[in-house]
Order: C-alpha cells, then structure tokens, then sequence
C-alpha cells in the first residue's frame, strides 16, 4: 500500500483526483501499486500530516494562500527526504519551475487540466523511482558492509538519521550541557 | 588714390586754380606789380614771365619745384616772397599728405569691412545648413524616442495582458482539470453499471458487489462538481469579456461602481494571500466614458494596492469607496501597503518609473491610469506615508 498525500485549496480537484486514484491501476513495468490518499486543502495541515506519518508521494497545488506549493514541498523534503515529490498545477511562470528544480528536486511537473492517464504513469514513474532508490541504497549498505567499508553500526545510525533527521548529532551547549531543542543551539 | 610719402609733388598739384587766383595778385601787389610763376619744366601758372626777369627757385626737397619771377621787386623782397612761398607749399603737401593718409585709412577700413561682411554672409550660410542638419537629426531621433516609448508601451501592455493571462490561466485550469478528469471517470462509472448485464447471479447481489450504491452517489456528485466548474469557467470568461469590452468599444453610460467591481474580480484572480477587499460604494450617477480604459484604470490602481499589501509581508485591507456630489464623483482606493516616500510619489506618474524588480513592470501602470482620467477630464492623485499605506484619490466630473 502506497501512501500519497495531495494537497489543493479546491475541494472539487481534491475529489476528482480521489476518484482518479481509487480507480485507474497505477503500474509501472510489473509492478502495480494500491494507493492509500490523504488529501489536505491546506498547506499547513497537509505540513502537519507530513511530521507524523509516513508518505510515499507527496502531489501538491502550486498557488495556494498561506504557502506555495515549492514551499509546502520544500519544507517537506527537509522532513521526509525520500519521499517523491509531484507538482500539479494550473500555471507556474518559468521563475516557479526553476525553483520547483533546483530547490525543491521535483519528479515531475503535472500542468492543469490534467490527464489521468498521464497522471497515473506519472505517480507510477515516481513510486518506481523511490522503491529503486531505496533498493539501491539497501544494497549499497549491504555491499558495504561486505567489503568492510561500513559497519553495521554506521547502517543504523544512517537509518536512525533518515527517521529523525539530526538524531545522531549531538549539539554541546558552552557550559557542556546537551542542546536538544534547536532553537537554543548556538548559531556560529 | 596711390599718392605715397615718398611722391614728388609738381607745383601745379599743389597750387591749384582757386590758390593760384588768390596767391598770384597779392604776391603780385608785394611784388611791385610784376610777378608769375612756372614750374620746373618752364610752364606759366600764373602771369606773363618777362625773359629779363628775376628768378628765385622754389626748392621743397632737393629739386626745384618752380620759380618765381619778377623784374619789378628787389633780390631781398623776391626771397621773402620765396619763403612765404616755402611755407604756403609745406603746408600745402602736409594737408595733402594727411588728406592722403585719412582717404586711404578710410579705404581700407571699408576694404576690410567688405571682406568681413563677405565672410560673415558665408558663415552664416554655413550655420544655416548646420542648423538645418541638427534639426533633422534632433527631429529623427526624437522619432525614434517616439517610437521606443511606444514600443515599451505596447510591451507593458502585453505584459499585463500576460500577468492578467496567466491570472486566467490558473483560474481556469483547475475547474478545467477536474471536469475533465471527472468526466473520465465517469466514463468509468459507466462502464461499471454496464458490466451489471453481464454479471452472474440476483441483480442486488450483482449491484452490491460492483459497489454500484456508491458509484451512483458519486456520479451524481461528480456530475454536480463538474456543471459547478462549468459555469465558473462560463463566469471567468464572461468577466474577462466585460473587463476588455471586446463587444463595446465606444463610449457609453456606465456606472463606475459597476467598473471597480469588475476590476476587483479580475485583480482577485491573481491574488496574494492575506489581502482584504472591503467596499464602501454609495450610489452614483452614470456617466459617459469608455468602460475599457476606465476598468484598466481601476485594474491598474487596485492591483498597485495589492500588490503593496504582499510587499509590506502582513496582511492587509484593500478599502475601495465612492461617492457622489454635485461636482463630480469621487473615489478612493486606500491600502494598508508599503506605502511610498516622497520621492516615490514626486515620480509615481512618470512613464517608466518603477520600484519593482526588473521583469515585473516598466513602470507605466499609474501613467496610463493618469492618462485615462485626464482622458475623461477627471483628477487623480495620491498621498502616502511609507508603512501606512496609500490612498489613490480620483475625481469624475458630471455634467451639470
């Protein structure tokens, strides 16, 4: 089971893409994928969603009030790197795709009005890329680990810092205490 | 007139007739009555020289000039008569020399003016084809500022026709994307109910397997969804035609509240989040202007609110009234923006002037506007303080 979280300040697009996603097949080469949607109309919430649970694909609106859809996805991969991240969208000047790009590392770029068939292979695409990305790495470690260039210990620290980003640091107040709200680390 | 210093004079230059009729009697009567003169080739000026005569030389430089003669008057009274003679003779060549000198100086005085005036008529006609020359290069080039201005003007134009497009665009798209992908869906649907007829077993175990309950509540759902996108489209497109007043393009009656509504709703299609529209709109008498440029006018003015409320970075109150006197119509459209320095409002209505980043305007949003209310003989102007806000003033005159 995938999970997908989409965000959209219009209800009717949020509906019309469940409908779309609980529907059509989403396969990409032999594999097929169930999908489990969240659907948020708020950026915020959807940021919400994202600090608690898991997500395989994120799909987000670009123009939304309180926040864009570069923003949304960029605070999100901070949150959860590995998750694929699409943006739909009804228009985006050429300044929005270059920051969708660079800053934010977007699978794909998905223009309003959309067409399923499109969409799907594109989620399809994307969920295909994540799991081979994973695999890669897994097998990466696992090579590593034969070769003695890692140790197990190294793996699981990786592991630990992919679930909660800045685990594995420790941040030293000045009087040797241990800072672990980020807000009081010293900015040098 | 060629007479130099260095001239020999001849004695009949220097006694003319009229000197001549007056010397020769008194010298004549000094004399003792005979008396004449010649000159040094012999000739007679004066009297009747006898041959037994005495002869006196009259010696100016080294040459005798000419002679007195006499035979009545004594050796001494004929040298006297002599140096008189010297010094009438001196006297006369200095006046000639000097009459000389001044008809000469006057000469060339007028020579040289000749040149001058000769020199100054060149120059002038050279001034004169250079004159021409830089009025056609100053005529040229201010055409072709014309032309450039122009240019950017139409390319201003574009570009709020491209932000207004892309506004539209967006607008569009979405209820446009999910139509269609509801539509596809619903082909969907039903190819389910379709597969009713060829389904084993009782219809309602058929219907409940297919899950046909819930395709047939979200059809309807969907249908309802879908007619809802249609008719905001329909709307878009309807406001879009009524703001550039394809199908109206002349004068007509208008009521201008009608006109800030519309520009309203197409500034809000590309909205910043946090801005606020509150309307304070009291009735006013229509008049007679050109919908088009007067909704541009507004759009111009609203969105500059707009926009000023998303750089301050808070949220923010667009605040749009209107009201009617015996003059004229007034309206203001005040913001809670960034607001503009002193400096920024002295500019504000010039041409090209901008704040903004290059790319996002040249700058002729409050020139045009200014154009258009002077265009309808009104007034607009502008107070603001820098993070306050500002407050556009524009006045409509009304017929009496």
């Amino acid at each position: 089971m995938s999970r997908i979280l989409i965000v959209d300040d219009e209800d009717s697009i949020l509906k019309a893409l469940k409908r779309v996603l609980r529907l059509a097949p989403c396969a990409y080469g032999n594999k097929s994928y169930t999908l489990e949607v969240f659907d948020f109309n708020s950026p915020l919430a959807a940021l919400e969603a994202v600090r608690n649970e898991e997500f395989d694909l994120l799909v987000s609106d670009y123009r939304m009030p309180g926040m864009d859809g570069i923003e949304f996805l960029k605070a999100a991969k901070t949150i959860q790197p590995d998750a694929a991240r699409l943006i739909l969208s009804g228009y985006a000047d050429l300044n929005a795709l270059v920051r969708a790009v660079n800053e934010v590392g977007i699978d794909r770029f998905i223009g309003k009005p959309w067409n399923d068939y499109d969409l799907m292979s594109a989620i399809g695409q994307a969920l295909a890329h994540r799991d081979l990305m994973l695999e890669n790495r897994q097998l990466a470690n696992l090579v590593r680990l034969e070769m003695g260039d890692i140790t197990p210990q190294q793996v699981e620290a990786e592991r630990l810092e992919r679930i909660e980003p800045g685990i594995t640091e420790v941040n030293w107040g000045p009087d040797g205490s241990v800072v672990l709200d980020p807000e009081f680390q010293s900015k040098d | 007139m060629t007479l130099s210093f260095d001239h020999e004079w001849r004695l009949d230059e220097l006694l003319d007739g009229a000197s001549q009729e007056k010397i020769g009697p008194a010298l004549g009567e000094l004399l003792g009555g005979d008396f004449s003169i010649t000159d040094d080739a012999g000739r007679t000026l004066w009297g009747q020289p006898v041959p037994e005569a005495r002869r006196e030389p009259l010696i100016l430089e080294l040459e005798p000039v000419g002679y007195l003669l006499s035979r009545t008057a004594s050796a001494a009274a004929l040298i006297a008569a002599r140096n008189l003679m010297h010094v009438l003779l001196r006297a006369e060549i200095r006046f000639k020399m000097a009459s000389t000198l001044h008809l000469e100086s006057v000469a060339e005085d007028f020579e040289s003016l000749k040149r001058e005036h000769a020199r100054l008529i060149e120059s002038e006609a050279r001034y004169k084809t250079l004159s021409a020359e830089l009025e056609a290069r100053v005529k040229k080039q201010v055409g072709d500022l014309e032309e450039r201005k122009q240019m950017l003007y139409e390319a201003e134009k574009l570009a709020s026709v491209g932000q207004l497009a892309a506004g539209m665009a967006h607008e569009i798209n979405n209820p446009l994307g999910f139509v269609r992908s509801n539509l596809s869906t619903f082909e969907k649907y039903l190819g389910k109910f379709a597969e009713l007829k060829s389904h084993p077993g009782s219809l309602a175990e058929s219907w409940q397997r297919l899950d046909l309950d819930f395709i047939l509540e979200d059809s309807v759902d969907l249908l309802h969804d879908s007619a809802k996108g249609m008719e905001r489209i329909a709307r878009i497109v309807a406001d879009l035609k009524a703001f550039s007043n394809v199908d109206r393009a002349s004068e007509e009656y208008t009521d201008l509240n009608h006109c800030l509504r519309e520009a309203v709703s197409m500034v809000e299609a590309q909205m910043p989040p946090g801005v606020h529209f509150r309307f304070d709109l009291l009735p006013l008498p229509s008049i007679v202007c050109l919908p088009g440029h007067i909704n541009q006018l507004f759009f111009n003015v609203i969105r500059n609110a707009v926009l000023a409320i998303a750089d301050s970075g808070r949220p923010g109150e667009v605040k749009i009234s209107s009201e009617a006197d015996e003059a004229g119509i007034h309206i203001r459209i005040h913001d809670s923006g960034v607001g503009m320095t002193a400096e920024q409002i002295e500019h504000a209505f010039e041409p090209f002037y901008t704040t903004r980043p290059v790319g996002s305007g040249v700058g002729l949003g409050l020139a045009t506007a200014r154009n258009v209310v002077q265009a309808h003989s009104g007034r607009i102007s502008l107070d603001s303080q820098p993070d306050v806000g500002t407050t556009v003033s524009l006045f409509f005159p009304t017929p009496p």
